[in-house]
């Protein structure tokens, strides 16, 4: 059953709407700028018109491909064009659609633009309209209506491969096959409660407790998948900590592959958090930069190190930087390692430098150390590359994972913790209690397919959409 | 000079009798226009009331200050109370009744309303005027003026009586039809459709071998269905169980073509929970045998009504299969069964008072709106009756939406019910369940009263009586609340006392206690001796509330959510097919079942939370403000 939340409410009263959706809407498709073709598209019961609107008589059957010519207001052509449309509701937002493939020259597509402005029933389309009326024609699901978000935020190989999933369904279908079970199990506890002088199988009870542990074996396991989904989709954070002078700045600059940070001999050069995104192998990674650690009377210094004692706690991995041609780099790492939690890598810096005592030991507290100078290429590879491998494994699921979005995973957490709850009670004599249970938890599951307080994640999801998609 | 009164209720059964009764309590004028005043109170099917959310509708019927609680108290032949080996909030109290008995207690209880008006006579018509009521016009033609009206025909409008291929035009066995009345709501164009239900044979329990069957005993301690009643009187009786068998399935499979509802005689739709015998055997061939219980209709009464095989098929069809069972080998038939079509409203023409929407003061209850049962309808009549004399009582005629009495989904069975019937309709005979209810923890059949008798003072439903038992009641309630929720004891009080200690070492109350299913309510009087003075039959009920707390006090949010949603009313004038962003699936069904609020569309089958928000967003535009709106409404009702 589909509740409407509270907040959304009051977003309806903060929005101006003024615009009803039965506007035909339009945007360009391709990027803005030169390119050989560019896509207008368009959605609303006057895609249809098009032709007419620029002057040309013949009708166009829906999903025909023509080759037309666009004629200004003063009768002069505007472009040759590739025109179709798609037939509501066969269409990927359920309303008539066209596309007009134009030249993409700068002067046409605003030719064209200026147009659909001025004619009555048009509208630029707001970011993330097309799919929005495809989520409000019921083309797509919640899910997959992230998955797109996803996809056109994609930027590394796995994030593409974990969004395209999510669209696919690689989130809907089990959860829905969860809930499913769910409802399917609460009615037979309802038959037990309404029929209660029906007679029923005596063996109802045994067979819902099997199926009740099967479901909370499922919740689990698709929990405990070390937060990979949430990590590959936001990014996975590195926070490179050490001492001052270490070479933290250089390691960013050389994993960047431009200069990023700020680097001088003088110690305490990096004073706040430098953040990059980078695509290392394939994963996404946000590498964080961080002060020196070290005593220091200097206030504004003394913040940024508490910045780098945080984001050394608070990352998903860290990258220990000393210099290892010290004859004590071991000991300025003591007090660095209580950070680890087991997943680092130690880079014993200004191995150009002479690298005393490294021979012996590769591992420190389980963390690998690798003995190597960042001003040579061929480190700097094998850095790339053993950073790579260390996060695939902190990533074993990388992949299998279905959950990609916090929310996602509180309305799990939520759903195992009510089947747990009603796995503690009684069927027989609290049949009404476990009921209630199975009933929190289907919502719960309801919430990640979006048929409950769906607005509050429409407006996000919608507001990051690029137009035309 | 014309008779003249403030509500007239058509009809004598159990929507109409608790119709007529609400209304005079409440002080109107009343008219109960019934063709026969001796079948008055018939239970013209199952002779029991209550079960499992029945029951907790008739002590809702009863804290409401209704009649069928008190009737049943009064005839009630075999008390059990149903689930009583499950939680408090799903027992179900239900009762055999004494059939002659429970007739006489309902006309008794009638007999105590001095403003209540028995007449003896067939409608043929009803007066309308400019969209309201004006009166009605019986068969004899005599014109009584009234300023509403509540319709509550049960099966007899267009009655149709299905016998294996036989066919009788009736309302009940040996009754006739209204098949005027039948006609002149037709021609209101109204959306009329049919459904069907069915009765099994009565046998004479004198023919039948009882020394070979499994009896059923009542409960040694019968809990009366009315807050009003101390104790059950009534002699208590077994009741038989007995069952079909392959013989009787072999016979039915080989007639099953002569039944009327297989030979597609029958165009109404059937209720899937209450089918027939053919049905049963037809649907569930693995099972190779059904329970029947063998219910006496009285004390001092013979007639055996045989639960479970209601039936349709011919007599000889009939009398074969019942003589193919375990101890009804000799059993003689009284009364053949059989099927019985009529006519119902859709009740999504209706409003939540219970009034259809086109016509001001024309109000519905009863089975006329799809719902099948006593209970059903007792509590759609007491709905309607205290709706129809507020409207009756209320000068300004142009009653607008929201005014009236209505429950919601949050504070009784009798509102889910109602929600449901003018929101998703009843595509087949709707019966109540307590899966209905989302907030079944609270709606309970211990807790009726509190829910809801406050409401019924407030309203003008409740008496006098009743009103002063239930202030003493609260009270004690009161009083019993504060001592279980003070002095609380530390763990070393506790443990000494074999209490349940938390982990946290905090100090307990006593209500904080009775949350635990093994505290009892005497273990707590150990540590608390003052607890003693709490009224015994107050503590099954206080240590239910205690039982749920936790729950209950989740579920907050959800009906926060569930009143919300009903505050946001759309507008009757609207037209869902301006609305954009809607599919065309999405308009249909809501154009469909035109819903009052924004919570009743979210409770329409099929309608996505996605339409829900384009319909939302239609009604906040800025330019359409809600007063704008409501004045909208009245002058398209105006104009009509």
């Amino acid at each position: 059953m589909p509740r409407i939340h509270p907040n959304l409410i009051n977003n309806l009263r903060q929005q101006n709407m003024n615009q009803p959706m039965t506007d035909t809407i339009y945007a360009l498709a391709t990027p803005q700028g030169k390119s050989a073709i560019a896509v207008i598209r368009l959605s609303g019961p006057l895609s249809r018109t098009i032709p007419a609107l620029f002057g040309h008589s013949k009708q166009i059957a829906p999903r025909q491909v023509s080759y037309i010519s666009l004629l200004d207001a003063g009768g002069k052509i505007l472009d040759d064009v590739i025109f179709f449309w798609f037939e509501a509701p066969a269409s990927a937002t359920g309303e008539d659609m066209a596309e007009i493939q134009c030249h993409g020259s700068a002067a046409v597509i605003e030719g064209v633009l200026k147009a659909l402005a001025a004619a009555s029933g048009f509208k630029m389309a707001q970011p993330g309209e097309f799919t929005r009326r495809a989520l409000d024609n019921d083309k797509i699901d919640m899910t997959a209506a992230e998955g797109l978000a996803d996809l056109i935020d994609a930027e590394t190989a796995l994030q593409r491969q974990q969004a395209t999933a999510q669209m696919k369904g690689r989130l809907k279908q089990p959860v829905s096959e969860w809930r499913d079970a769910i409802i399917s199990q609460a009615a037979l506890l309802e038959s037990l409660i309404d029929f209660a002088d029906e007679e029923l199988p005596e063996t109802l009870a045994a067979e819902m407790s099997a199926k009740l542990t099967s479901l909370i074996d499922a919740l689990e396991h698709a929990l405990d998948d070390g937060q990979t989904g949430e990590l590959i989709r936001s990014g996975i954070e590195v926070a490179i900590i050490g001492p001052v002078n270490a070479g933290k700045s250089t390691a960013l600059n050389a994993l960047a592959k431009r200069p990023a940070a700020i680097i001088s001999q003088q110690e305490g050069t990096t004073r706040d958090v430098i953040e990059v995104k980078l695509n290392i192998g394939g994963i996404p990674v946000i590498l964080l930069d961080t002060a020196g650690i070290r005593d220091t009377e200097d206030d504004i210094e003394r913040q940024g190190i508490e910045l780098a004692r945080h984001h050394a706690k608070s990352a998903d991995f860290r990258l220990f930087v000393v210099d290892g041609s010290v004859a004590d780099w071991q000991k300025q790492l003591s007090p660095l390692l209580q950070y680890s939690q087991g997943k680092g890598l130690i880079i014993a810096n200004k191995a150009d430098l002479g690298s005393p005592s490294l021979q012996k030991e590769v591992v420190l507290d389980g963390i690998e150390i690798l003995s190597l100078s960042l001003h040579r290429d061929k480190d700097i590879e094998t850095l790339e590359r053993k950073l790579a491998e260390h996060l695939a494994v902190a990533n074993h699921q990388a992949g299998n994972a279905i959950i990609t979005r916090a929310r996602h995973r509180e309305a799990l957490t939520t759903a195992y913790h009510h089947l747990i709850s009603a796995r503690e009670r009684d069927i027989e004599s609290q049949t009404e209690l476990v009921a209630e249970e199975f009933r929190a938890a289907a919502t719960a599951l309801s919430r990640i397919l979006g048929y409950i307080d769906v607005e509050d994640i429409l407006d996000h999801i919608f507001s990051r959409f690029c137009i035309g998609k | 000079m014309k008779r003249w009164f403030d509500v007239i209720i058509i009809g004598g059964g159990h929507a109409g009798t608790e119709a007529a009764a609400a209304a005079a309590r409440m002080g109107a004028d009343v008219a109960l226009v019934t063709m026969k005043s001796a079948t008055i109170g018939e239970m013209s099917c199952n002779p029991a009331i209550g079960g499992l959310g029945k029951g907790q509708l008739v002590r809702e019927i009863d804290a409401l200050d209704g009649i069928m609680g008190k009737a049943i108290d009064m005839s009630g032949i075999q008390f059990r109370m149903l689930n009583r080996s499950r939680g408090p909030a799903v027992h179900g109290p239900r009762s055999q009744a004494d059939r002659k008995r429970y007739r006489q207690a309902v006309q008794s209880l009638l007999a105590n309303y001095h403003n209540l008006t028995i007449i003896e006579a067939a409608v043929g018509d009803i007066l309308i005027e400019d969209e309201g009521i004006k009166g009605i016009i019986t068969e004899q033609g005599e014109e009584i003026g009234c300023r509403s009206v509540v319709l509550t025909t049960g099966t007899f409008l267009g009655g149709l009586i299905h016998l294996g291929q036989e066919r009788i035009p009736a309302g009940r066995i040996g009754e006739s039809p209204s098949n005027q009345l039948a006609e002149r709501l037709r021609s209101l164009n109204l959306p009329v459709g049919r459904l069907k239900t069915g009765t099994p044979a009565r046998l004479d329990g004198r023919t039948i071998n009882w020394s070979s069957l499994e009896m059923q005993k009542a409960d040694a301690d019968p809990i009366p269905f009315s807050y009003m009643t101390d104790r059950i009187t009534i002699p208590q009786i077994d009741c038989g169980i007995t069952r079909t068998n392959e013989k009787t399935h072999q016979i039915i499979a080989e007639n099953i073509h002569l039944s009327a509802v297989y030979s597609g005689q029958i165009e109404g739709q059937g209720p899937r929970y209450c089918p027939s015998i053919e049905d049963k055997v037809h649907r569930f061939s693995d099972k190779n045998s059904h329970q029947i219980f063998l219910e006496p209709e009285g004390l001092d009464d013979d007639t055996i009504y045989p639960n479970g095989i209601s039936t349709s098929l011919p007599r000889e069809v009939q009398t074969a299969l019942i003589a193919s069972i375990d101890g009804l080998e000799s059993a003689k038939i009284l009364q053949f069964g059989y099927a019985i079509e009529y006519d119902f409203i859709d009740p999504r023409a209706l409003t939540a008072q219970l009034s259809l929407k086109t016509t001001a003061g024309f109000f519905l209850a009863g089975q006329i709106n799809g719902t099948t049962g006593y209970e059903e309808a007792a509590a759609q009549g007491l709905m309607a009756g205290i709706n129809a004399a507020l409207y009756a009582g209320n000068a300004d005629s142009s009653v607008t939406d929201g005014a009236g009495f209505t429950l919601d989904r949050a504070d009784a069975y009798i509102g889910v019910m109602i929600d449901d019937l003018i929101t998703k309709g009843a595509p087949e005979p709707y019966r109540m369940f307590t899966s209905r209810a989302e907030y079944r923890l609270w709606l309970r059949a211990d807790n009726a009263d509190q829910r809801l008798t406050e409401k019924g003072i407030e309203i003008g439903c409740v008496g006098a009586e009743r009103t002063t038992h239930w202030r003493h009641r609260k009270e004690a309630l009161e009083m019993a609340r504060s001592l279980l929720t003070s002095d609380p004891k530390g763990p070393k009080q506790l443990a000494e006392a074999g209490l349940p200690v938390s982990r946290d070492g905090a100090a307990k109350t006593p209500s904080q206690l009775l949350g635990y299913d093994k505290v009892s309510f005497e273990d707590c009087i150990s540590l608390w001796p003052e607890l003693d003075k709490i009224a015994e039959n107050l503590r099954f009920q206080l240590k239910t509330d205690a039982h749920y707390a936790g729950y209950l006090a989740r579920q907050e949010a959800d009906i926060d959510a569930m009143r919300r949603d009903n505050k946001l009313k759309i507008p009757q004038s609207l037209d869902f097919y301006e609305i954009g962003g809607l599919s065309a699936e999405s308009k249909e069904l809501l154009a469909r079942h035109r819903p009052d609020t924004i919570g009743q569309a979210s409770r329409i089958a099929g309608l996505t939370p996605a339409a829900l928000i384009a319909v939302l967003r239609h009604i906040k535009k800025p330019r359409t403000s809600i007063t704008s709106s409501e004045a909208g409404q009245q002058a398209d009702r105006a104009q009509g």
